[in-house]
């Protein structure tokens, strides 16, 4: 019996698929850079509290 | 009160800005190269249209004098606004740019109906007609101050020059005339950063200025405390702010109009994220720059009310007397304070805790009378005028430019605020003129050809004109120039942006659905506005939620007819 290939298998067969990463990779950066900003922030909000 | 070099100064930059818009503009010659110019834009230019555009000189005088009074809480602002550019990047742009429209509300025509457009496109029309006088009126007094002249008529000298230079070159000239406003504005404000830290007394560092300001409480970025009537927190600005810049740079065609100049939605994507990766580091150094600004205000007198010309009203009228016993009673107080302040420098330098304690004590006790004898002065302002504005936020950093800065850089500094001025100012009348074109004009029965729409679209920018400089006049009893703008914008942000989310999230919505609930969820936000102490940021969070579930249900009643193309 040949099992069933894996689901990422599968996605990766489509020939047609887009190549998942450059602009989720971007949105990642600008949200990444956003939480570092706010965590430094906090903490120059907590050392002069 | 100006000096012939800042004047130069000032002068030459203005033509050099008006002039570079309009030769970069020259070719300019049918509707599409005036409204949305041409879609040639590199993302480099949609990236600095985009951020001069929200930058305006209220960003530039009142930002730092909402840091001086109120530290970097106003940071918490802009929290929302990177994550509304990834959404925007993923759902709104690659539409607008697939369906190639002109304006945003064109899209809910195709996707809803003509009266949809019409109500999205009306309500963006009267807020944005109001917010292009707040913008106007800022820069207006500036030059009010510095001139001597009647405010009323500075904003229509700096309107004349706004509406010469778009009616010439149209939205080319304005995304050309950005990119060089914005360079000048952040290479300005990054002078006067250095230049207010090097005012500080001597041997005096940024970590102690840092520490003064935190004594006072200016340092107060984040505030993690979950408080519906409180303006600015971690919350209300994560969501709120969300929302709020989610509608402002998606459903307002002052920014979809300049998303729209570029070629294609990969570089209106890549201007999008540009801006949410620099907006709340730049706000930062500006909030920052008007706290140090407080700080440097603690070692030297100050005016005990910044607007100069409310200060002369009350200093020579009837109530002169109590005006001048306030005004040295605050002096007074100020020099006290500066001393304790410095002995409780010197204390500390040398170790000796108990001294610094007791200086701090000196220093907090003379505030409270500085405080106390400003309410005074105040009291006199309004005794001598009960309509006058006692909020002086807006003249704080001018004022310390003014008198503080050497001669050229605030010629440089003033240049750059009317940069700021005109970046905006020139975004939204160009907006206004694209939606009144695209919207109202070329839907009427009779359609002007081609060749009369830019006749009429430069029309409509000088009517548009006309309308924000008389609105301009009463814009200086709003209070804090950059809270009354946002404020005035949440007021119809929520509803504009529920019409869109509907047009996303409910597929069965109709357009008469849609319409229906835009109107309760307007109706719901002008309740909160006047009947709740709801802080303005949620406003746009009930406005947008109250339209999507009131259409989703209404969606029921008023099913969609056909399935349409544009989603």
């Amino acid at each position: 019996v040949t099992p069933e290939p894996l689901a990422a298998d599968r996605m990766t067969d489509q020939p047609d698929r887009p190549p998942l990463g450059a602009w989720a990779r971007a949105y990642a950066v600008v949200l990444v850079a956003l939480v570092v900003e706010i965590v430094l922030m906090w903490l120059l909000t907590e050392r002069h509290r | 009160v100006i000096r012939p070099l800042d004047a130069w100064v000032l002068v030459g930059s203005l033509v050099a800005l008006v002039a570079y818009g309009m030769w970069r503009a020259r070719a300019t010659r049918n509707l599409d190269d005036h409204l949305v110019a041409g879609r040639v834009m590199p993302w480099p230019m949609v990236a600095l249209s985009v951020m001069a555009t929200q930058a305006s000189a209220v960003t530039f005088m009142a930002t730092p004098g909402q840091g001086y009074v109120a530290g970097l809480s106003f940071v918490q602002f802009y929290f929302g606004l990177p994550i509304a550019m990834v959404v925007l990047c993923a759902t709104l742009v690659p539409l607008y740019q697939r369906l190639k429209v002109t304006t945003c509300y064109e899209f809910l025509e195709r996707r809803f109906d003509g009266k949809t457009r019409t109500l999205a496109a009306s309500l963006f029309l009267v807020q944005r007609g109001l917010a292009a006088g707040i913008t106007l009126y800022a820069p207006s007094l500036v030059l009010a101050v510095i001139l001597g002249w009647d405010v009323g008529t500075t904003c229509a000298v700096l309107g004349a020059l706004v509406v010469g230079t778009i009616v010439m070159g149209g939205s080319k000239a304005v995304s050309h005339a950005h990119a060089l406003q914005f360079t000048i504005i952040m290479g300005t404000m990054a002078l006067a950063f250095v230049l207010v830290l090097r005012a500080l007394p001597a041997g005096m560092g940024f970590g102690d200025a840092l520490a003064v300001a935190g004594s006072a409480g200016k340092l107060n970025a984040v505030d993690t405390a979950f408080d519906p009537a409180s303006r600015y927190n971690l919350w209300a600005g994560l969501l709120g702010g969300f929302f709020l810049q989610m509608s402002y740079f998606g459903t307002d065609q002052s920014q979809v109009g300049r998303i729209l100049t570029a070629p294609s939605a990969h570089v209106s994507k890549l201007g999008l994220l540009i801006n949410g990766m620099l907006k709340v580091p730049m706000q930062f150094f500006i909030l920052l720059l008007g706290v140090l600004v407080f700080v440097a205000y603690q070692f030297q007198p100050a005016p005990v009310f910044f607007d100069r010309a409310g200060a002369a009203r009350a200093a020579n009228g009837p109530h002169a007397a109590e005006w001048r016993a306030a005004e040295g009673e605050w002096q007074s107080a100020r020099a006290q304070m500066a001393a304790s302040l410095r002995e409780r420098r010197e204390a500390a330098a040398l170790g000796d805790e108990a001294g610094a304690l007791a200086a701090d004590v000196a220093a907090r006790a003379a505030e409270g009378r500085a405080a106390a004898a400003r309410e005074q002065a105040l009291g006199a302002l309004r005794a001598t005028d009960p309509l006058a504005n006692t909020n002086d936020t807006n003249h704080i950093f001018l004022t310390y430019v003014l008198t503080h800065l050497p001669a050229g850089v605030v010629g440089l500094v003033l240049a750059a605020i009317f940069a700021a001025a005109m970046n905006s100012t020139m975004s939204e009348l160009n907006s206004l003129a694209s939606t009144t074109i695209v919207d109202v004009v070329k839907r009427l029965p009779r359609r002007p050809d081609d060749k009369a729409l830019l006749g009429w679209s430069r029309g409509a920018t000088l009517f548009w004109t006309v309308f924000a400089v008389g609105f301009a006049q009463f814009a200086g009893r709003l209070g804090s120039l950059v809270e009354a703008v946002n404020i005035l914008g949440s007021l119809f942000y929520g509803a504009i942006l529920g019409i869109f989310a509907t047009a996303f999230l409910v597929k069965r919505a109709s357009g008469t659905a849609v319409f229906l609930a835009a109107l309760v969820g307007e109706a719901a936000v002008i309740a909160c506005w006047r009947l709740t102490p709801l802080s303005f940021l949620w406003w746009n969070v009930v406005g947008c939620v109250l339209t999507v579930v009131v259409a989703a249900v209404l969606a029921r009643v008023f099913p969609r007819a056909a399935e349409a193309p544009a989603t």
